[in-house]
C-alpha cells in the first residue's frame, strides 16, 4: 500500500446497524486520489440511479486526503460527498478544522454512511472502536453544546466532533454541519442528508501517526512554502484579517455581488459601508485568532462583541463569503447584524452564503411588492435593514414560519409561493456564492457546468481572472478551453489531495503535485496529475449523467452573467458569453456538449472508468 | 496634471486607504501612475499591482486607459477565491 493513507476505509450502515472496514485499495488510491475523487467512485458505485438523496439508499461520505494528518502544511481538510437535495445532482463541499485529519488518525480515509436510524443518533469513533450510539438527548442542541456534551459523555477532551443543529434536523436544504464549532462543508444540503439519516453528529478520536514517503522531502516543502509566505503582503493579510479583509476590495470593484446582483458597490453599497463590513473594521472585537490543522496562516478569528443589540461572547468572524452575503448582497451596513448572522448559522447550521442570498432574494421581491409584509411574518424586510436580516435569519434557522419556506433556499420558495423567479441568482437550483461572473468571467463556466454547481472553489480560468499572479484579459472569449481545463483539473488536485486553496499563498501551481509524491510515494510528475485530475472530474460529471442530466439541465441565471448588463459602475455593459467559454471547455474536455457525453476514446485514455464506460457505452 | 488615486486591497503600509493627488505628464496612462507608486512602495509589492483592477471616475479602466486632469482611479487587489 502507499505510504501517506491511514488504509482503511469505513463503511456505516444505520438502518441494520452494521458496521464494516474495508482495505483502501492502491488501485484506488493511486487514480482517485482522495477527497472527492474517491467519493465519487465509491457513491457512484454504491448508490442506484435516481436514489432520494434524503432516503435510504442515500450515502453520505467523509473523506479525508493524502496531505491530511501529516505535516504538510494546508493539508487540514475534509470532504463531504452525497447526492445533493438541492440540485438533484453529485454534491461535493469542504471544510477544514480538525476533524477531517482526527478521522484518518482513527485510522480511516474515508467513512460512508447510508440507511436511516430509527431514532437519533451519533457515530462514536475512537480508533477501532466504532459504535452508533443514542442521541435523543442532544436532538434539538446548537452544534457547539453537541461538541462539549459529547466531550464530556465520552470523557475525550479532545475530542472532534460534526453536528448538525435544529436546521438540519429538520431537513432544511440550507442546512449543513458544523465542524469544530466554526468550520462548516457548507453548501449543498448535507445538513438535510444527515438529518434524513436522524444522525446528529460524528465524534472522532484517533491516535495514530500517518507514515509517509519522504519525510525529509516533505519538510522542504514546507520550508519552500514557509520562505514563499515571508514578506508576501498577501499572505500577511490572509494571516491578519482573514478573508474578510478583502471585502471593501471586492464591494467596490465588482467582485462582489451588490443588491442582490442588481447594484452597483461604489454608488449603491459605498466605500464606508465596504469598509466597515470588512475585518479591518470588525476586528475590533477580535480576540484570538485560530488555525486549522497545519496551517501557518490561520485565517481564522474568534470575536466578543460586548456592545449593540446582539452581544455574543464567543463567535467566529465572518468569513469574507459571510461577510458579503449579509453585507453587500443585501445592502446591509450593520457589522453587528452581520456578526449575529453568522453565529446564528453555525449554531444551528446552516449555509451563511445560500441563507444570505436566499434573504437578497426575499429582500428584492418585497421591495418590488412581490413578497408582502404579511407573508414574511411582519418583518419589514427593506434594504439594509439589519433587525430585519437578524429576525428572518432566526426564522430559517429556527424553520418557523416563513422561515421553514425559505430554510429550502430561494427556489424553492419561489416555486413554493409561485412567484419572484426573475430575482432568483442560483446555479442549477443552489444560490451563487460571492464572486461575481461579471468580474471574472470564467466562473460562470465554472458555476453553470462543474458537475458540482455554483462553487467558487472549482478550477478554471475564473479562478485565474480573479486575482492570479499574472494579468489577463478577462473579457476575451476565444480559445479559453485548454487553459480552463488546465486549472480545472489543477484544482481538483488541491482540492482531492485535503489542501486548502489557500496554501497559494505559498505554494506553487505544482505543490500539490510535489506533496502527493512525497506523502505517497508513488510518482505523480505533472502529465499524471493532470489526467488523474480529469479522472476525478469526469467521474463525479458521470454521477450527474447517470442521473439523466443534460448539459442543458445545468443552468445559471442571467443576472449573474449581465443579461441584461449593468448599466454603470466597473461591471457596465459587461455580457459573459457563457455558451462560448462552455463550448469552448466541453470541446477541450472531448465531451459532447448536447448529451454531455465524453468520448469513448477519451474516457479509456484516461483510464480507470470501467464503470463509466459500461453505463454509457454498454 | 494632477489626478487623484485610491488604493484598496491587501493592505500596503505605505499606499494607505486615503485618496491621494499625484502629477503626471500629460497624455499618461493607468500604467503611469502605477510606474508612480512602485516607487514609493519600494519595489517590493510590485506582483500585487500585476493583477490589480482599476477604475477612472467610477468605470472600468486598464492599464492602458489615458488618464485626464482631475480624473479619480481606483485601485483594488482582490484576494479572490475566499
Ligand atoms: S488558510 Fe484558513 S481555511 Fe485554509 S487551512 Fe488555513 S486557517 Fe484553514
Amino acid at each position: 500500500m502507499l505510504k501517506g493513507y491511514a488504509g482503511k476505509l469505513l463503511f456505516v450502515n444505520l438502518s441494520t446497524g452494521e458496521i464494516k472496514r474495508e482495505d483502501l485499495s492502491e488501485e484506488l488510491a493511486r487514480n482517485f486520489i482522495g477527497g472527492y475523487g474517491i467519493g465519487a467512485k465509491i457513491l457512484y458505485e454504491m448508490m442506484p440511479k435516481g436514489a432520494d438523496p434524503l432516503g435510504p439508499e442515500s450515502v453520505l461520505g467523509f473523506l479525508t486526503g493524502p496531505a491530511s494528518a501529516t505535516k504538510a502544511l494546508f493539508g487540514g481538510r475534509y470532504t463531504m460527498v452525497h447526492k445533493s437535495p438541492v440540485t438533484g445532482g453529485w454534491n461535493d463541499s469542504n471544510s477544514g478544522g480538525y476533524f477531517g485529519p482526527e478521522l484518518k488518525r482513527a485510522g480511516y480515509d474515508g467513512l460512508f454512511i447510508w440507511g436511516i436510524a430509527e431514532k437519533p443518533v451519533y457515530l462514536y469513533i475512537n480508533d477501532e472502536n466504532v459504535e452508533i450510539r443514542d442521541a435523543s438527548h442532544l436532538w434539538g442542541m446548537d452544534t457547539t453544546k453537541v461538541w462539549d456534551a459529547l466531550k464530556k459523555e465520552t470523557e475525550e477532551p479532545k475530542l472532534r466532533v460534526t453536528a448538525i443543529g435544529k436546521s438540519g434536523e429538520n431537513m432544511a436544504l440550507l442546512s449543513c454541519p458544523i465542524n469544530d464549532g466554526h468550520r462548516a462543508p457548507g453548501r449543498g444540503g448535507g445538513g438535510a442528508v444527515m438529518g434524513s439519516k436522524k444522525l446528529k453528529a460524528i465524534a472522532v478520536r484517533g491516535t495514530r501517526e500517518i507514515q509517509v514517503a519522504n519525510p525529509k522531502r516533505l519538510a522542504e516543502i514546507n520550508r519552500n512554502i514557509r520562505e514563499k509566505m515571508k514578506n508576501s503582503p498577501s499572505a500577511d493579510s490572509f494571516g491578519t484579517y482573514g478573508t474578510g479583509g478583502g471585502t471593501a476590495a471586492s464591494a467596490l470593484s465588482g467582485d462582489s455581488p451588490v443588491k442582490n446582483w442588481a447594484g452597483v458597490g461604489i454608488t449603491d453599497y459605498g466605500e464606508e459601508n465596504a469598509h466597515k463590513v470588512s475585518s479591518q473594521s470588525m476586528d475590533r472585537y477580535k480576540t484570538r485568532k485560530y488555525a486549522c490543522s497545519y496551517c501557518p496562516l490561520g485565517c481564522g478569528a474568534v470575536y466578543s462583541v460586548d456592545d449593540g443589540r446582539w452581544p455574543i461572547e464567543e463567535t467566529d468572524r465572518p468569513e469574507y463569503e459571510t461577510a458579503s452575503a449579509f453585507g453587500s448582497t443585501l445592502l446591509c451596513n450593520e457589522e453587528d447584524a452581520i456578526i449575529k448572522c453568522n453565529d446564528i448559522c453555525n449554531l444551528y447550521g446552516i449555509d451563511t452564503i445560500s441563507t444570505g442570498m436566499t434573504i437578497a432574494w426575499a429582500m428584492e421581491c418585497y421591495n418590488k411588492g412581490i413578497l408582502s409584509k404579511d407573508e414574511l411574518d411582519g418583518i419589514d424586510l427593506t434594504w439594509g435593514n439589519g433587525d430585519a436580516i437578524v429576525e428572518l435569519t432566526q426564522k430559517i434557522a429556527d424553520g418557523e414560519g416563513c422561515g421553514k419556506v425559505l430554510s429550502n433556499g430561494s427556489a424553492y420558495a419561489a416555486k413554493k409561493w409561485g412567484k419572484g423567479e426573475e430575482y432568483l441568482v442560483t446555479a442549477s437550483g443552489i444560490e451563487l456564492p460571492m464572486h461575481d461572473p461579471r468580474f471574472a468571467p470564467g466562473l460562470a463556466r465554472t458555476y453553470q457546468y462543474d458537475p458540482t454547481p455554483g462553487r467558487h472553489v472549482k478550477g478554471g480560468v475564473g479562478s485565474l481572472q480573479m486575482g492570479g499572479s499574472e494579468p489577463v484579459d478577462k473579457y476575451i472569449y476565444e480559445d479559453t478551453g485548454e487553459l480552463d481545463v488546465k486549472l480545472t483539473s489543477t484544482r481538483e488536485i488541491v482540492n482531492v489531495a485535503s489542501l486548502c486553496i489557500f496554501g497559494r499563498v505559498g505554494m506553487s501551481s505544482t505543490t500539490q503535485n510535489e506533496f502527493i509524491e512525497a506523502i505517497t510515494g508513488m510518482e505523480f510528475g505533472p502529465e499524471e496529475s493532470f489526467k488523474t485530475g480529469l479522472r476525478i472530474f469526469t467521474m463525479r460529471h458521470a454521477f450527474n449523467l447517470r442521473e439523466g442530466f443534460k448539459p442543458s439541465d445545468f443552468t445559471l441565471s442571467n443576472r449573474s452573467v449581465g443579461k441584461p448588463p449593468l448599466e454603470s459602475g466597473p461591471l457596465a455593459e459587461v455580457t459573459v458569453d457563457n455558451e462560448l467559454l462552455a463550448r469552448n471547455f466541453f470541446d477541450s474536455m472531448g465531451w459532447d456538449f448536447e448529451t454531455g457525453n465524453p468520448k469513448l476514446g477519451v474516457l479509456k485514455d484516461l483510464g480507470h472508468l470501467e464503470d463509466v464506460i459500461e453505463d454509457l457505452y454498454g | 496634471m494632477k489626478v487623484k488615486y485610491k488604493y484598496i486591497g491587501i493592505p500596503i503600509p505605505s499606499l494607505g486607504r486615503e485618496t491621494k493627488e499625484v502629477a503626471l505628464e500629460a497624455n499618461a496612462t493607468v500604467n503611469d501612475l502605477l510606474i508612480l507608486l512602485e516607487r514609493d512602495i519600494n519595489g517590493q509589492h510590485k506582483d500585487i499591482f500585476k493583477t490589480a483592477n482599476f477604475l477612472v471616475n467610477n468605470s472600468r479602466a486598464s492599464l492602458d486607459t489615458p488618464l485626464s486632469k482631475g480624473d479619480m482611479i481606483w485601485i483594488f487587489t482582490v484576494l479572490g477565491g475566499g
